[in-house]
């Protein structure tokens, strides 16, 4: 197996020019917004879930020093598309539209599309300076989402991993009565919730 | 649920030949130490030296980068191993100047090991327990070549170590490959794994640097166990 890396050389002016335009690409991204109560707009859904990391981040691992244009502390993003697929390498900045910037270990809550949701991958940024690095989790995931649906708990995506950051297991836990007491709390008399786990995609 | 990895599961690499030496059997050590090494007798240690009021200080040297200079000291901590391989930078920009190793686990603020470097060989008699990754490498910074740093994120470094036991690993033999990215990519690279240079004929290239050091007779003992 081969090692790929990142050089931070000041080979070309261009190649420099590439490197700050990477740094700063997740920052420029739509991501889904939380949800805060209230109506949701038509054609939209409500989804919520939790995801955790075993073992949690340690104090520190994360190296954020830098200057900090998003909010990447303890946080995951949860790579979403409208179809199943793949991504190699180092996610581009396109790969982040629509992300869902979650809080690990806490529930979130976001507006989503009322169709199909494909997790295609998930990131942590492990490094903001002087070169961005990132802990990168694997996908193949679905949320089968319908048009009628109004509020959806997906359950909670947990990573178990080891020192090294390899992913050694996969787990999806069903805490949907956990999903609707904290639902109920937030948004007492918001639309109807519905718990729909997310599963391996097809 | 489970859902198996879509990744096909973590690669995990650490190899049983990175283990100590089982032929080694015996190593010169410092009375002050022997109670240690004779509670782990189906295990060899490397040699330590006797502590001295120098050790907090050459200690902190040692993890703070002290691997500038070619030559190994005498153990100063005890349980230290010594960990080596080989980085051929032939095709880069730069020969290799400096390669840093960093302890993943146990965690601390000083989890850098800056190896000792000649000539693409790399290595160090000072490794603590612990899980290694390869974190960064580079060099130039000379009036013949510009400076070059390669950062390597932590799930994509080449090798990955877990030394817990005191001895000697041998963690391989690297080559530098360039990877074509496009104009505004930034510059990307490979690390591949080669059969050659073999542990043994690394370690031939080191024992030079043990002369007049408890490592000696302890490495050549490492090398005949490889022949």
């Amino acid at each position: 197996m081969s090692g790929v890396g990142r050089a931070c050389a000041s080979r070309m002016a261009a190649r420099l020019a590439g490197i700050l335009v990477s740094l700063a690409a997740p920052a420029c991204t739509n991501f889904r917004d939380a949800y805060t109560g209230g109506p949701v707009p038509a054609g939209e859904t409500v989804l919520g879930g939790r995801v955790e990391l075993v073992p949690p981040l340690a104090e520190g691992e994360q190296d954020l020093s830098g200057i900090q244009t998003l909010d990447v502390e303890n946080r995951i993003f949860l790579l979403m598309d409208d179809h199943p697929r793949v991504i190699e390498g180092e996610p581009e900045q396109a790969d982040y539209d629509n992300a869902i910037a979650a809080p690990l270990g806490e529930t979130f809550w976001v507006t989503v599309p009322a169709k199909p949701l494909h997790i295609i991958g998930a990131v942590i940024f492990m490094k903001t300076a002087p070169v961005r690095e990132t802990a990168r989790l694997p996908g193949g995931l679905t949320v089968a989402l319908q048009p009628q649906d109004r509020a959806v708990y997906m359950g909670t995506l947990r990573y178990a991993r080891d020192e090294f950051f390899d992913v050694r297991g996969v787990e999806i836990l069903d805490d949907s009565d956990r999903g609707a007491a904290d639902y109920q709390r937030r948004f007492a008399g918001g639309p109807e919730l519905t718990s729909r786990l997310v599963t391996p995609s097809r | 649920m489970r859902v198996p990895d879509p990744r096909g599961g973590p690669i995990r690499r650490h190899d049983d030949s990175l283990a100590p030496a089982p032929k080694l059997t015996a190593a010169p050590r410092s009375p002050i130490l022997a109670a240690v090494m004779q509670a782990s007798s189906q295990h060899v240690a490397p040699p330590y030296a006797r502590a001295t009021c120098v050790v907090l200080l050459a200690g902190a040297l040692v993890s703070c980068g002290m691997g500038s200079s070619t030559h190994l000291e005498n153990p100063e901590r005890e349980h230290v191993s010594f960990v080596y391989g080989y980085l051929d930078l032939e095709d880069a920009p730069t020969s290799l100047g400096w390669l840093d190793l960093e302890r993943v686990a146990p965690r601390s603020d000083d989890r850098f090991y800056h190896m000792r470097i000649d000539e693409g060989v790399f290595y160090g008699e000072f490794i603590d327990p612990g899980s290694y990754v390869l974190s960064g490498f580079g060099g130039g910074g000379t009036m013949f070549s510009q400076r070059t740093v390669y950062n390597v994120s932590l799930q994509q470094t080449p090798f990955k170590l877990i030394v817990d036991k005191p001895g000697v690993y041998f963690v391989g033999s690297w080559k530098y490959r360039d990877v074509e990215t496009g104009m505004f990519e930034a510059a990307k690279y490979d690390l591949e794994e080669t059969a050659k240079p073999t542990a043994l004929e690394v370690i031939e290239r080191i024992l030079p640097h043990a002369k007049g050091t408890t490592w000696d007779a302890y490495l050549h003992r490492y090398a005949e166990s490889l022949r």
